[in-house]
């Protein structure tokens, strides 16, 4: 496989692994079990190896950040799925970098969590204010996080759409039963309701 | 066990061994084959006074433990690692795993002679297959998704192998040897009880022929608990470091 040209705020290069440039938040929290959830913040550091002082004191400010202060000493099976991918989004920022990856990370929640992390995300992003690319199928939660909505279409995956969501921020759960939200939504579903997931 | 239950248990036993002494005292159990507890316990003490009848067992058995966890090991890693070596092998290994190791002893006492290196190397060939089974499956317990994250967050293969392989392995590792152990010290007592001119086996083996029955119940209940103080022991520390494996 050839590694894509990707620029990042205008630099470009091969894409690789670019851990202090790109932070990574999977479908599943994919957390090390046998490390607590300060140690698996402080993780990407460790690789790095900054001194361990100050990589627990970085990883403690992002559990704080992602709502987890005095979980810091819980090991993963001790946390619920949530919690779990609150710690995996604090690993994903603990070097602050430029931008967050995240791959359906709400996909495995069940709903009531789901509205929850969302709304939390929004919070992480407002004080934090990374460039967030974030892949979902829902399309509640794509127009509902979003400032711009890329719709591709499934095999090949190609861009059918680029919708810019011009709802005001912060977001609210009220906006969400709006006739813009519903314009917007029903604007990215004309494109994507014939191509059934496969 | 909660406390009230160790207790149940302790009574349990005690009183066993109450009613044993009582009817070894009454005539009602033929002392040459079951002789009293409290024959068997002096037989204890007297064969305590003398702890070199365990020398040998330990000795041999630790310097067959010694070679054959990085042996077993390492050909179990590189079985699971190198995909047409494992696919040409594992059969083979699985084969001999199944086949009881004793039937080779004779094969054993040919080669080596009844000595030292006879009885290292035959509990070297017993144990080293639980080890190879138990380096296969801890290579296949490391979770992918934990090598992609690592590698996403620029791990090397060197910190991949430190940060993900060795922790995740480590509970099956230590399981497996403990359970290497287990099959190493049957190995070797099978050596001493066959053929050899010393140790705790050879003597179980004598005393058994010649009747000396509160000797044979000392020596079985000294090996017992030793055999157990060594499983447990690897079993506190495969608890210890396996402690992330419990679900909630």
């Amino acid at each position: 496989m050839t590694r894509p040209l990707v620029a990042i705020r205008g630099v470009s290069q091969r894409f690789g692994a670019m851990p202090r440039k790109v932070g990574v938040i999977f479908q599943e929290a994919n957390l090390l079990p046998w490390l607590s959830a300060i140690d698996n913040v402080a993780f990407p550091l460790k690789l790095r190896r900054v001194p361990k002082s100050e990589r627990l004191e970085a990883a403690a400010r992002m559990l704080a950040l992602t709502g987890l202060a005095g979980f810091e000493s819980r090991l993963p099976h001790q946390l619920s799925g949530g919690m779990n991918q609150r710690v995996a989004i604090a690993r994903g920022l603990v070097q602050n970098p430029a931008v967050l990856l995240m791959d359906e990370p709400f996909a495995s929640l069940d709903e009531q969590t789901r509205m929850v992390l969302g709304d939390e995300l929004l919070r992480i992003w407002s004080e934090t204010r990374k460039t967030v690319l974030f892949v979902t199928h829902s399309l509640n939660e794509a127009v509902y996080l979003a400032d711009r909505v890329v719709v591709l279409s499934a095999r090949p995956g190609r861009v059918v759409d680029d919708v810019a969501v011009d709802l005001p921020r912060p977001r609210s759960f009220a906006m969400s039963s709006s006739e813009r939200f519903g314009i917007l939504k029903d604007r990215i579903w004309q494109h994507i309701k014939h191509a059934e997931r496969r | 066990m909660r406390r009230h239950e160790r207790f149940i248990v302790a009574a349990g036993v005690l009183g066993l061994l109450g009613l044993w002494e009582a009817l070894a005292r009454l005539g009602r159990l033929d002392a040459s084959l079951a002789p009293a507890p409290s024959t068997i316990l002096q037989a204890l003490g007297r064969l305590l006074r003398r702890p070199e009848v365990l020398q040998s067992l330990g000795v041999t058995a630790l310097a067959a433990f010694v070679i054959a966890v990085p042996m077993g090991l390492l050909i179990g890693f590189t079985l699971a690692e190198v995909p047409g070596l494992g696919g040409l092998l594992r059969p083979l290994v699985n084969f001999l795993f199944g086949v009881p190791k004793s039937i080779f002893l004779p094969v054993f006492i040919l080669v080596f002679g009844v000595s030292i290196p006879q009885k290292i190397a035959f509990g070297v060939f017993t144990t080293i297959f639980v080890l190879i089974m138990g380096g296969i499956a801890a290579v296949q317990s490391v979770p992918p998704e934990l090598v992609t994250v690592s590698r996403v967050y620029g791990a090397s293969r060197l910190q991949i192998i430190r940060e993900i392989y060795l922790p995740a392995m480590a509970p099956i590792l230590l399981e497996s040897a403990r359970l290497g152990m287990v099959f190493n010290i049957t190995a070797v007592l099978l050596c001493e009880i066959y053929g050899a001119r010393d140790g705790i086996g050879y003597r179980i083996a004598a005393w058994g022929e010649n009747l000396q029955m509160p000797q044979l119940y000392a020596a079985l209940v000294l090996v017992a608990v030793a055999a157990v103080a060594v499983n447990e022991a690897l079993r506190l520390v495969e608890s210890r470091l396996g402690a992330w494996r419990q679900r909630s």
